[in-house]
């Protein structure tokens, strides 16, 4: 049984413009101790989905459902929601500075995730923080737990978020874009971290990020959303060499190449989540786009990648991976000259 | 700490010298004569210059002023021109009077309005929120000296009338002689003062809140599990009443040199008061000695918002 399943999820948020639609019916599962990497640009709704589980988003509208260890978080009061929250569901944030509070000690704001849920005293709760920095990797942990934020760096902060994260052995660890806001060097050393973490304590990591470099290295599954939607999804492999929909591919072209190839920037910018074009939303992005393409949006559906391998794309379902073969059923397809 | 304190201190000094110049420099180029004033309009020439000499007006201005200057440094400010009481005695005497003033309406104000702003800002957009907005409103556009004749007019004259004396219409009763005389005397007052500020720290609070709950740490809080009634105390209205301190370090330094309008309306003996008269009568020694005082309380009260942002804030270091 899946451990997380979102169920056409959709949020939007009131504006004075109208409503904005962040999130336009996401469906994803996540068994138990994999890990999900969902992939897209700024605005397409990865955090928004990320923060929507644990309903954190403020003033939101949310429909749909959000299938928990057996439970549909969206039905469940404040009260029961807030008791998931930090004991069964631990969140790390992209920027580790403004995620911690800066008046208290990094000791004090664990303890406090930890007394939360859980009936210990100041001492005992002090004594586990400790050990939680211990566990991360953060030197001289007794005598750091009483130091404050901006004492730290930032890949030290990032650790102490993830010592609150996990504090309570979660099941499922939500990581916003955990890597985004550290050096490169670090980056590395926070995703073993997460990776070491999950292992010892048996978690499904939802690992939410812009960088395909960081799915690639940890993910099982990969998801990758487009203004609001899921566009494509499959296993890490699948995704990454028989990619299905344009804007996969167009992501895998603008990773830099191994030998100094050249950069390829998708064009144009993603939709307004306030006026979103007729069809598919990628449509005026894409080099395939078809006549189709800008009528009627296309369905998630399976494509003959590989197992659970679903794209929102009008090509032909065969017209899979970067290599010429599929270059040749999507020229046909459009009615255009393979190169 | 102690070295910040120290340099604070020693600044503090140099902005008390420098206020002491500006007003001595002013009385002297200001059109008067107080030796005329004293003497009388039918006096002789003779005795204003009598009277000037007694005061010691007819030496050259620099004189005067190390003179003045030598005394301060003793701690002594002269004697009123026109009582012949030591300007320090009528200072002391009035302390009290706009401390308690001061100091009670701050607390008034500061629970109302902080009270409102957080009400508002949990709630914002809501009816709630905008009933208090339009209250804020009203209570920023009401000068003191109307709201302090209303409350006279109602609280004092028309129960006074229907035969209840609730409120005493003016006048100062010492705390150690009779406290309840004494706060009785001081709730119109307290009231008058503390409503346009509890408007202006009910926006403050709520603004700053609202950022505060909108800040990334929060947001951790509330992941964590957090109770919100957590969520919004410890870890929103810390951080959010940082500006709201700062603020009240301000307001009562600077009610602290006499808050004349309340005072005059209600005929508290304040320092207020004392400066308004002074002012009237040219009396040099006393608004020098107000001025300094005030001054003084404001130079005070910023170093004391400074090392409490410094308690507040662990960010801050002090150096």
């Amino acid at each position: 049984m899946s451990l997380l399943e979102l169920a056409d999820l959709a949020v939007s948020f009131p504006s004075p413009d109208g409503a904005v639609h962040a999130l336009r019916g996401v469906s994803l599962t996540l068994d138990p101790g994999r890990t999900l990497g969902v992939v897209g640009e700024s605005g397409s709704g990865k955090s928004t989905a990320a923060l929507a589980i644990l309903g954190l988003n403020r003033g939101a509208r949310v429909s749909g459902r959000i299938g928990f260890d057996g439970q549909d978080l969206l039905s469940l009061g404040e009260d029961r929601l807030r008791e998931v929250r930090g004991s069964q569901i631990g969140m790390v944030f992209q920027d580790p500075l403004s995620s911690l509070h800066p008046y208290y000690t990094v000791g004090r704001q664990i303890a406090e995730a930890i007394r939360a849920h859980e009936d210990v005293g100041a001492k005992a709760a002090r004594r586990r923080a400790a050990d939680l920095l211990r566990l991360v990797g953060i030197p001289e942990p007794e005598r750091r737990a009483d130091d404050y934020p901006h004492e730290f760096s930032g890949g030290m902060r990032q650790r102490v978020m993830l010592a609150m994260a996990v504090a309570l052995r979660p099941k499922l660890l939500i990581a916003d874009e955990p890597t985004t806001a550290l050096d490169a060097t670090v980056q590395a050393q926070i995703l073993e971290l997460i990776m070491r973490l999950q292992r010892e304590y048996g978690m499904a990591v939802l690992l939410i990020t812009h960088d395909l470099g960081v799915v690639a290295a940890v993910a099982d599954e990969v998801m990758v959303m487009y203004a609001g939607r899921v566009v494509e999804s499959a296993d890490s492999h699948t995704a990454f060499h028989r990619p299905h929909h344009p804007y996969t591919l167009g992501l895998l072209a603008s990773l830099p190449g191994p030998r100094g190839q050249r950069l390829r920037p998708i064009p144009g910018q993603p939709p307004s989540l306030l006026r979103m074009p007729d069809g598919c939303p990628f449509q005026p992005r894409c080099d395939y786009a078809m006549h189709q393409c800008a009528a009627t949006e296309p369905p998630l559906l399976t494509v003959t990648g590989g197992p659970a391998h679903r794209s929102a794309c009008w090509l032909p379902s065969g017209a899979v991976g970067r290599d010429d073969g599929a270059e040749r059923i999507r020229a046909r397809a459009i009615g255009r000259k393979a190169s | 700490m102690y070295r910040f304190v120290l340099r604070r201190l020693v600044f503090a000094l140099l902005v008390l010298w420098l206020v002491s110049v500006a007003v001595f420099v002013l009385f002297f180029v200001a059109p008067h004569d107080p030796a005329r004033m004293i003497a009388g309009r039918l006096a002789t020439p003779e005795t204003v210059a009598l009277v000037r000499h007694r005061l010691g007006l007819d030496q050259p201005v620099l004189e005067q002023y190390l003179h003045f200057l030598g005394g301060l440094l003793h701690g002594d400010l002269g004697y009123s021109y026109y009582n012949s009481e030591p300007v320090t005695t009528l200072i002391a005497e009035r302390i009290p009077v706009t401390l308690s003033l001061t100091l009670g309406a701050a607390i008034i104000w500061l629970l109302l309005g902080v009270a409102a702003g957080v009400i508002a800002a949990r709630r914002p957009g809501t009816v709630l929120d905008r009933g208090i907005t339009a209250l804020v409103l009203a209570g920023l556009s009401t000068p003191p000296f109307l709201l302090g004749l209303l409350f006279l007019y109602v609280l004092f004259f028309r129960l006074h009338l229907a035969g209840v004396d609730w409120f005493p219409g003016g006048g100062y009763t010492p705390l150690t002689q009779d406290p309840l005389g004494w706060a009785q005397h001081l709730i119109l007052p307290w009231l008058t003062l503390a409503v346009v500020s509890a408007a202006t720290y009910a926006r403050l609070t709520r603004t700053s809140l609202l950022e505060v709950l909108g800040e990334d740490y929060v947001r951790t809080a509330r992941a964590k599990g957090v109770t919100e009634r957590r969520v919004v105390y410890r870890h929103g209205l810390r951080a959010a009443l940082t500006p709201v301190v700062t603020q009240l370090g301000i307001d009562v330094g600077t009610l602290l040199g006499g808050a004349i309008v309340t005072e005059s309306v209600f005929g508290l003996p304040g320092l207020g008061q004392l400066a308004v008269q002074s002012v009237t009568t040219q009396d040099l020694p006393v608004i020098i000695g107000i001025v300094l005082l005030a001054a003084l309380f404001i130079v005070l009260a910023n170093i004391v918002v400074d090392a409490g942002y410094a308690l507040l804030d662990p960010r801050v270091r002090l150096a």
